[in-house]
């Protein structure tokens, strides 16, 4: 972990360094013109504040595609570089991180991986800009829509509607419970749920929302305790699921109710320990589930060595987003916005997911859903593949 | 209803054993220690060490207070000594110390949550109502700090030292108590209290860099209410904030528990303050 960390650091370095380099070459007049073969791709990650233990994966899945598109040949000729932005989980970082992304460094495309709050802060830069295309690569709660966004990453449809039936059929019972943090994530995720239950024969038991940083569960496990509920439906940032399972596993809570988490990665899963086992997560990549995703996860580890983070089914969003980009600007042979965009919904991706489209209707992504148990041991076996999955009409262009 | 009384008791004890050690520093120092949650987070560090070196988690109990106490006696002469007394540069200096402390620790540990088992997963039965002995261990564990102060506090002479120094410094250095010894033990007292909170919290929650602060605003208004020194005051604290809290998020949900629980303790000082 230790060495890992100083590595981020290292590179991260290295990236300073390569930007002062650029800036200084770019504004000297004596001379030195800028490598215009150069296509520059700009991501903005989470590397430090609350969602740090995310930015390390997204900022490896972006590399992953662009070095492999790089070794391929390039976009159009032209070798791709990647500049990076760690916009510390801050909305106002973030759109700082932007402004100099779009006007600074000139990148031909904007990628994030970020918070909601970070999307809405980048979106009016970019819109200003009216240069580049903005992929926004995360899960979250739905309905963002813009004409220069492309939005790929489970949304409550994709995640919830699916598997309400199947496990009510598989599992029996149907009664449900919601926890989730307070803010608009869960609340948003939690409206859709209370449409899908009833409209797969369910019923809600009940509903409680959080503090972000909640220790103590106490409350909400006696309320689980006495309404019962067959399932229990887990919208909490991984920190609070983690101290919501270890604290519902130490009640035996376990035994009669069936946990489903919607945002925990490797990380969170490890941490819960044994609370971790029969927790169910419905995503897009978990490893070893397919064939595909074995081979990215060999091929990762030999672009970006054995000791790379780990990727998790939020991360690996950008690494497709990036890869139907450069589909897209090869079909178009430009780099122009508009045949860009036109391009767009025409490629397909077949990645570790599975095929990745995006829809030119709602700029939304459609792409395979599972169902993960983790087992004993603490990894995830996939118990049901549900296909592509459509997040329905999220934006009408 | 066994139930609900059983879990406002855990509240108020996990309360009380998170701001017993920032009531202690800024009781007899009137240093507010903004760093509190980070000394809590490396208790809980400690416990992950420790079970991850494969020694049973109750040592944690032990390791963890230790570790945080040798680490403010390490910090002492070149950090602490400076902001005694000094209400507002200890805000700010302690502050800057739990920024610090959490990259530190993000650096070192990465971000990831650790995972530190529990020392019991057993339940006992109360009554007809099943509850986890671990939370049982806690409440015992929050009376045995009380009474362990409350025995330092008024029938040994290092309390009497602690108290008077408290309550004059000047004075008590007048008739020869060397205050920086005892300002430097209490400072040890108070973050091996922390340490053991972290150990407390660590099997709940996980250890993670950021963890501190989740713990920082109730202990703030726990000790805020309970007032400078004194012991019982801080009880009583721990006990209105603690039980209105949980009763709010056990009837109504945490989210309004939280506002409650600010609400409680803008009233109480309020009340302090006029009387």
């Amino acid at each position: 972990m230790a060495s890992s960390s100083r590595r981020a650091g290292f590179g991260r370095a290295c990236l300073c360094a390569a930007t002062i380099g650029i800036l200084l070459v770019g504004s000297s007049d004596t001379g030195f013109p800028q490598d215009a073969a150069v296509i520059k791709v700009g991501a903005i990650v989470q590397l430090s504040g609350p969602a740090a233990f995310l930015g390390p994966s997204e900022e490896a899945a972006y590399r992953m595609a662009i070095t492999e598109i790089n070794k391929k040949g390039g976009l159009l000729g032209r070798q791709l570089e990647l500049v990076v932005a760690d916009d510390a989980t801050d909305a106002a970082t973030a759109n700082t991180d932007a402004k100099r992304l779009i006007n600074d460094d000139e990148v031909a495309v904007l990628f994030a991986s970020s918070t909601s709050a970070s999307r809405e802060a980048i979106l009016p830069v970019v819109t200003r800009n009216r240069k580049t295309l903005f992929f926004y690569d995360a899960i979250y709660e739905g309905h963002a829509c813009d004409p220069h966004m492309y939005v790929m990453g489970e949304v409550p449809e994709t995640q919830i509607s699916p598997i309400v039936a199947y496990l009510q059929e598989t599992m029996g019972g149907n009664s449900w419970y919601f926890v989730g943090d307070d803010y608009n994530w869960p609340h948003d995720t939690a409206t859709i749920a209370e449409k899908a239950i009833p409209a797969a024969g369910g019923k809600l038991s009940g509903e409680k929302f959080v503090p972000i940083g909640t220790t103590d569960f106490s409350a909400i496990l006696q309320d689980i305790a006495s309404l019962k509920p067959k399932f229990v439906l887990l919208i909490l940032l991984p920190s609070d699921a983690v101290a919501f399972m270890k604290q519902f596993h130490n009640q035996g809570l376990q035994k009669t109710v069936q946990p489903i988490a919607t945002l925990v990665e490797q990380s969170a899963i490890s941490a819960m320990g044994p609370a971790s086992e029969g927790l169910l997560i419905p995503a897009g990549l978990f490893a070893d589930s397919k064939p595909a995703a074995k081979t990215f996860e060999k091929a990762y580890q030999e672009t970006l060595g054995v000791n790379a983070p780990k990727q998790n089914f939020i991360a690996i969003n950008g690494y497709d987003a990036l890869h139907l980009w450069a589909l897209a600007v090869e079909k178009a042979k430009s780099l122009d916005l508009a045949a860009v965009s036109e391009a767009l919904p025409t490629v397909s991706w077949d990645g570790p997911r599975g095929t990745v489209r995006y829809s030119a209707k709602t700029h939304h992504a459609t792409f395979p859903i599972y169902l993960g148990r983790i087992g004993a041991d603490g990894a995830p076996e996939v118990i049901k593949d549900f296909g592509p999955v459509d997040p329905g009409p999220q934006c009408s262009f | 209803m066994v139930l609900g009384t059983l879990n406002v008791l855990s509240a108020i004890s996990l309360l009380f054993i998170a701001a017993i050690g920032l009531a202690v520093i800024f009781g007899v120092m009137g240093v507010v220690n903004l760093a509190h949650g980070e000394f809590i987070m490396m208790g809980a560090y400690a416990s992950y060490l420790v079970t991850k070196m494969g020694y049973p988690v109750a040592l944690a109990f032990i390791a963890a207070p230790v570790t945080v106490g040798l680490f403010a006696l390490l910090l002492e002469p070149i950090f602490f000594r400076h902001i005694y007394g000094k209400v507002m540069e200890s805000i700010l200096a302690t502050w800057g110390l739990s920024i610090a402390l959490r990259q530190v620790f993000l650096l070192a540990f990465g971000s990831g949550y650790k995972s530190v088992p529990y020392p019991t997963d057993a339940a006992v039965n109360l009554l007809g109502t099943t509850f986890s002995l671990y939370r049982m261990l806690i409440m015992a564990l929050a009376v045995l700090v009380w009474a362990g102060i409350m025995l330092v506090e008024h029938r040994t002479n290092l309390g009497a030292v602690a108290r008077a120094v408290m309550n004059n410094a000047p004075l008590a250095s007048a008739l020869g108590v060397n205050t920086n010894r005892v300002y430097a033990g209490t400072l040890v007292f108070g973050a091996a209290l922390a340490g053991l909170a972290g150990a407390v919290m660590a099997p709940l929650t996980s250890a993670y860099p950021s963890m501190g602060l989740n713990f920082l605003t109730n202990s703030f208004f726990a000790v805020l209410v309970g007032g400078l020194g004194s012991l019982s005051g801080f009880v009583f604290a721990s006990a209105s904030l603690g039980a209105s809290n949980e009763v709010v998020a056990i009837l109504v949900d945490p989210v309004w528990g939280s506002v409650v629980l600010v609400v409680v303790a803008l009233v109480l000082v309020r009340l302090r303050r006029t009387a």
